[in-house]
């Protein structure tokens, strides 16, 4: 598929997704009333809070499995604003209408798909306690502007995950019931040990917002990767210019078909910047099958991990002679 | 915009970063191995009964994705006076079966035969007090071992750490003829002769000490190569006030171990005489300590304030590696001038230290109006002592390299590098209208290097360096890369050596302005548009282009208007072009720029060559991500992306296209049984072009004498991958729980050529030999995993499980590799006749198919 088909392709998807969200008629399951300007965390006017025991007549298997979590035990036991002592009303907002006509969701702060409330106060609702912190960039983020709810990623109801009551039962496997396609690149030739339990989708990103893009725990690509991959941060005496400018010229950070979590297989990814004519004929010329190990003129360049057995340190070398990379 | 001009700027701004009150760049702590990924606590199954008892219906995300039902709850039990409690334990042993000596099959995991505890929990609450113990892990006493822990002080205080051990396969069948593997130096096995072997030419099959290193490999065992990393981390967060937070954290950071390197003599092809590339192994001992401290604020009045200071120390307990040369260099010089290069160093990453204080402000507008801003300064700075040009002795043909090999033949004795980083970001929201809000957002980076080194001899007063500790004097009987110019307080005059090399290093850097403007605009309660636009100024310092400009246009929908379904589709354009593009912007740094230079100004390389990442394109995107709420209780999930990176080069990357789709069906009828499916395609494809350039007159151009157009050639690169999984949980008969998933994924790589004519090709080589395509990369994994579990009591059941996989692979890369005979066979272009000697030593890691089962079972224990 070319440029103008993928163009032609996404103008179409969202002129017309658009078009018929702004004619279709509204859906019986659309909120009562608009969306309040300011979202506020605050409950129907009219309703009073009842208390834990009354909602547990209903919810018993409910409180069950939230009391276990943190919510849970501080609001219980150690609760540090007087929002906190409320308990169940604290997040759901008082609920003697609730009680009264149980199956108006109108009546309770819900944070499902079958809730009556609007997903900008459902998230308004946990920032009233969360706002700030981690969550400092939230508004205006990527995941904020999809309308992507706070709920659809975690669940406070219960402990499925060690830490930060996601959805699943880890942040991981949270992110991949919508991005799929790094599911299939951490099972890839090279990958990051993800679904080895190793590392987390949230080392890297932070979903809930960040100052710099796609939602990066650091200032640029590479000052996140030298959080683990510190010996590669230097300075080094001689730099290798795509390095420093940014590690995902060369590599593919969730996973690859190749060794390394390189971009593409070597020597073409050093290929597709250098056809320099020095140093004997390389790196420019072509190489083909007949350079492989059983061909007719084997060439480092395509064998084992191509390039970089002779330029080891192309991530920057420390050595006065190491120009080349090659010390 | 070069660094000059910037620095005024960039002081400026540092001031402001450092003045201002930085976001916690830290997750919640990780850990997990590969028979508990998650790091759950395994003894926690599926609650038989639900979420709830009074809602038929099945909870969904507001997107519309099934809650999984629950675990368990970690209910915690009375243990005494003011104490509840809650333990677990799962503990049995595994083995395994099969080809389980492939690196592959250990990469991140330890399937070790023996004992295994799989997963344990200690959870504890004094009532009193209010304080909260937890402490978990699985794979104790494994590479992959994993523990979490946390001590909490209910909404006061809290104590977490983690550990997590990652082990990392990289050859299990390395054949080595060195010793020293995980040292700082590697010495040839007894019986080899650095710098000896073979001894003259002609460099045939049939030389005696060909054939004696030869035999030395193939009588080698093979051995492991890996490292394995350990991560702990420790943080501490206290509320100071409801609404203020204070919390310290540390981290270390260490690998140990050893890995595939390379090393080299001379380009080992294309050359006319026998050099030689020689892989080695690089010895990793190393860590990095992380410290950093911060403040959140978040007051009631729409104000946040975070302020974070990050301090990242590396060490490396190997500032260097030695290594004995294995081959003779061949060339002009004699024999007993060629023996003296003996050894090879490199230089191991240095020690360096990184420190960061970032501010981030929010605070609530009119309007529904929000601004944010952000400062963020880093410095990152290394002084590691050098060393000397080359570790050889003696006097090749011109060269004395007694004269380079000492640290009074350094300009400097330290590296002395050092580079800044900036980051300023403020992002404006205002909600002029119910429905409709705008934002403005400008974001600053810039990354400055304060580097300068420049490669001089001051014994000698020399610019240069030694090149491969004396290889290329040795192949050609002269110095190589050494220039006597005042520069270094040597004499000036004319150049006696006409070749063109980079003397001093180049400080690269890069600022980048963004200014995007947004439009989010509700059609309705439950649809969201969202339209941006971006300007992005990239300026460099001593690259191709002084800068860029990228254009980009985003549009994004949301909608979960209909009932039964959630769609978010997005489309971008982005167009970049910027300055003249400068084929050769680094000609100050290279001994051809210096006044007594004599030589001709080779081509530095193809002036109508453009690298990606400054090359002109046009970038087309589009995705889709739908999911439908399907009835009793299913999920159907359908994504797809198509790109388009369009290059205007006429050499270089030319496009980068792909597409991929994935579907995926989830149904979760009861507590007592999931199923799933999910299948994945995407397919990629580049084209590459370029000339093979021949060193010659200083004609850059397509066409010219450098690069004639029967040297063009062009390589395509088409790539498609499928996945598929598909999974079943199920209890049965109340006691029995029967899990079972498989996995699949295949790639399949087809790399294709064409070319002008052979001139295009290696020396020597013919079109029939060339052909028209590699072999086919390929890769196809199986994974099967099954388990059942059995409900002996309340608090006991047991367990047992398999898991079976099978892994192919075809990596042109490879092959050959582990036969020592092919590798010494290769012929030298130059020597007609020639069999052999031009060769290369690898360690003969070959990644092979495999089949492995891992057994296992375990009693789990529950209170």
């Amino acid at each position: 598929m070319n440029s103008r088909a993928v163009r032609r392709l996404g103008v179409l998807l969202v002129a017309g997704a658009a078009w018929w969200a702004a004619s279709a008629p509204a859906q019986e399951d659309q909120d009562p009333a608009p969306t309040p300007a300011i979202p506020v965390a605050v409950p129907a006017p009219v309703a009073e809070n009842v208390g834990r025991e009354t909602c547990q007549m209903c919810h018993r298997q409910e409180t069950a499995h939230w009391d276990p979590t943190v919510h849970g035990r501080v609001f219980s036991s150690e609760p540090r604003t007087e929002k906190q002592a409320l308990l169940c009303e604290a997040c759901h907002g008082p609920g003697s209408l609730h009680q009264q006509d149980p199956r108006n969701p109108e009546f309770i702060i819900g944070f499902t798909r079958s809730s009556a409330t609007s997903v900008e106060r459902m998230n308004a609702t946990c920032l009233a306690c969360h706002a700030g912190g981690e969550r400092i960039h939230w508004r205006g983020s990527v995941h904020e502007t999809v309308d992507l709810a706070c709920s659809d990623c975690h669940n406070p109801m219960s402990q499925e995950s060690v830490f930060g009551l996601e959805a699943q039962v880890s942040a991981s496997q949270t992110c991949m019931t919508c991005h799929t396609q790094q599911r299939v690149d951490f099972r890839k030739r090279s990958h990051m040990p993800l679904h080895e339990g190793k590392i987390s989708c949230t080392d890297c990103h932070n979903p809930h917002g960040s100052a710099t893009e796609p939602l990066l725990r650091a200032d640029s690509v590479n000052q996140l990767c030298y959080s683990c991959h510190a010996d590669k941060r230097g300075p080094f005496l001689w730099e290798h210019a795509p390095v420093v400018d940014n590690c995902l010229n060369c590599h593919l950070p969730h996973g690859s078909n190749h060794e390394a979590l390189l971009a593409a297989a070597p020597p073409f990814l050093c290929q597709n910047c250098h056809a320099q004519a020095g140093g004997f004929g390389h790196p420019g010329t072509l190489p083909t099958s007949g350079n492989l190990a059983a061909g007719a003129f084997p060439d480092p360049r395509v064998l084992g991990r191509g390039c970089v057995t002779c330029h080891v340190q192309v991530h920057g070398s420390n050595h006065p002679s190491g120009a080349r990379f090659h010390r | 915009m070069r660094a000059g001009a910037r620095a005024p700027l960039r002081a400026a701004l540092a001031a402001l970063a450092v003045a201002l009150p930085g976001t916690p760049a830290h997750s919640e702590p990780t850990g997990g191995f590969i028979l508990d990924p998650a790091g759950i606590d395994t003894t926690r199954v599926v609650e038989p009964k639900g979420m709830s008892w009074i809602r038929p219906a099945r909870r969904r995300t507001p997107t519309g994705f099934l809650y999984p039902y629950p675990l368990q709850p970690q209910t915690l039990n009375p243990l005494g006076e003011n104490w509840l409690g809650e333990f677990s334990l799962d503990i049995g042993g595994m083995g395994t079966s099969g080809d389980d000596d492939e690196a592959r099959f250990w990469r991140y995991a330890d399937w070790g035969s023996n004992f295994l505890l799989r997963s344990f929990r200690v959870g504890l609450l004094e009532t009193s007090k209010g304080i909260y113990t937890n402490l978990q892990g699985g794979g104790v006493g494994r590479d992959d071992q994993f523990y979490l822990g946390e001590i909490s002080w209910l909404g006061r205080a809290r104590l977490r750490g983690s550990f997590n051990g990652i082990p990392r396969d990289y050859a299990r069948d390395a054949r080595s003829v060195f010793t020293g593997a995980g040292s700082g130096t590697l010495s040839l096995l007894p019986g080899l002769t650095p710098g000896g072997n073979p001894t003259e030419p002609p460099f045939s099959q049939g030389s005696v000490t060909d054939a004696q290193l030869v035999a030395t490999v193939e009588s080698l065992d093979t051995s492991v190569l890996s490292v394995q990393r350990n991560d702990g981390v420790v943080r501490l967060d206290a509320w100071l006030r409801p609404d203020t937070r204070w919390f310290a954290r540390y981290r270390s950071l260490s690998r140990e171990g050893e890995r595939p390197f390379g090393g080299s003599w001379i380009y080992p092809n294309d050359v006319g005489a026998t050099a030689r590339a020689v892989e080695t192994i690089e010895p990793i001992e190393d860590r990095t300590h992380e410290v950093s401290t911060g403040l959140e604020l978040s007051l009631p009045q729409g104000f946040d304030a975070n302020l974070v200071y990050s301090g990242s120390l590396y060490r490396n307990q190997n500032e260097s590696l030695t290594w004995d040369n294995p081959y003779l260099i061949s060339g002009f010089t004699p024999v007993a001038q060629r023996e003296l290069v003996r050894q090879g160093r490199f230089a191991l990453a240095p020690d360096n230290d990184a420190h960061n204080v970032k501010a981030d402000l929010a605070a609530r507008l009119p309007l529904d109006g929000r601004f944010t801003a952000t400062a963020s300064w880093t410095r990152m700075r290394q002084d590691q002592d050098l060393l000397p040009p080359t570790v050889n002795s003696g006097t090749i043909g011109s060269l004395n390299l007694d004269a380079w090999n000492t640290a009074a033949a350094l300009g400097q004795s330290s590296a002395d590098t050092e580079v800044e980083t900036l980051l300023l970001r403020g992002d404006l929201l205002l909600r002029p209208w119910k429905r409709l809000r705008i934002g403005a957002r400008v974001r600053y980076f810039d990354r400055n290097d304060k580097s300068a080194y420049t490669a001089c001899n001051p014994s000698t007063g020399e610019a240069g360096y030694i090149t491969e500790d004396g290889a290329l004097a040795a192949l050609a009987g002269v110095g190589g890369h050494q220039i006597p110019t005042e520069v270094c307080g040597g004499p000036a005059g004319p150049a006696p050596f006409a070749e063109d090399f980079r003397y001093r290093s180049t400080p690269y850097g890069h600022a980048v302005l963004k200014a995007e403007g947004s439009v989010d605009a509700r059609l309705d309660p439950k649809t969201q548009l969202g339209l941006r636009y971006a300007w992005i100024r990239k300026d460099y310092d001593h690259r191709e282009r002084d800068h860029t400009v990228d254009n980009t246009v985003r549009a994004e929908l949301s909608s979960r208007r209909l009932q039964w379904a959630t769609a978010r589709i997005s489309y971008e354009f982005a167009d970049r072009s910027g300055s003249t593009y400068d084929y050769d912007p680094y000609a100050a740094y290279y001994a051809s720029s210096l006044p007594q230079f004599t030589g001709f100004n080779q081509s530095f390389t193809l002036a109508q060559f453009r690298k990606y990442d400054l090359a002109d394109r046009q970038l087309n995107r589009a995705n889709v991500r739908a999911n439908f709420l399907l009835p009793k209780d299913m999920d159907l999930a359908v994504s797809g992306q198509v790109r388009d990176i369009a290059y205007d080069a006429d050499y270089g990357l030319q496009y980068d296209r792909g597409a991929s789709v994935s579907v995926e069906w989830n149904w979760q009828p009861s507590p007592n049984l999931n199923a799933f499916v999910m299948g994945a395609w995407e397919h990629a494809r580049t084209e590459t072009r370029s000339i093979a350039g021949r060193p010659g007159l200083p004609d850059p151009n397509a066409g010219g004498s450098v690069y004639p157009l029967q040297n063009a050639w062009e390589v395509r690169n088409r790539r498609n991958t499928g996945f598929a999984t598909v999974g079943l949980r199920s209890r049965i008969l109340e006691r029995w729980i029967l899990e079972t998933r498989y996995g699949f994924i295949g790639s399949y790589q087809k790399i294709d050529y064409d070319y002008a004519s052979a001139s295009a090709l290696s020396i020597g080589l013919t079109p029939a030999q060339a052909g028209t395509r590699f072999p086919d990369l390929e890769t196809l994994d199986h994974e099967l995993q099954s388990s059942i579990r059995f409900q002996i009591t309340k608090h006991l059941s047991v367990r047992a499980f398999h898991l079976f996989r099978r892994s192919e692979i075809e990596d042109f890369h490879q092959s050959g590799l582990s036969d020592p005979d092919l590798l010494n066979a290769m012929p030298n272009p130059f020597i007609p006749g020639s069999t052999g000697g031009a060769g290369t030593l690898y360690l003969g890691h070959v990644d092979r198919d495999y089949t492995a089962h891992v057994f296992g079972a375990t009693i789990q224990l529950r209170y």
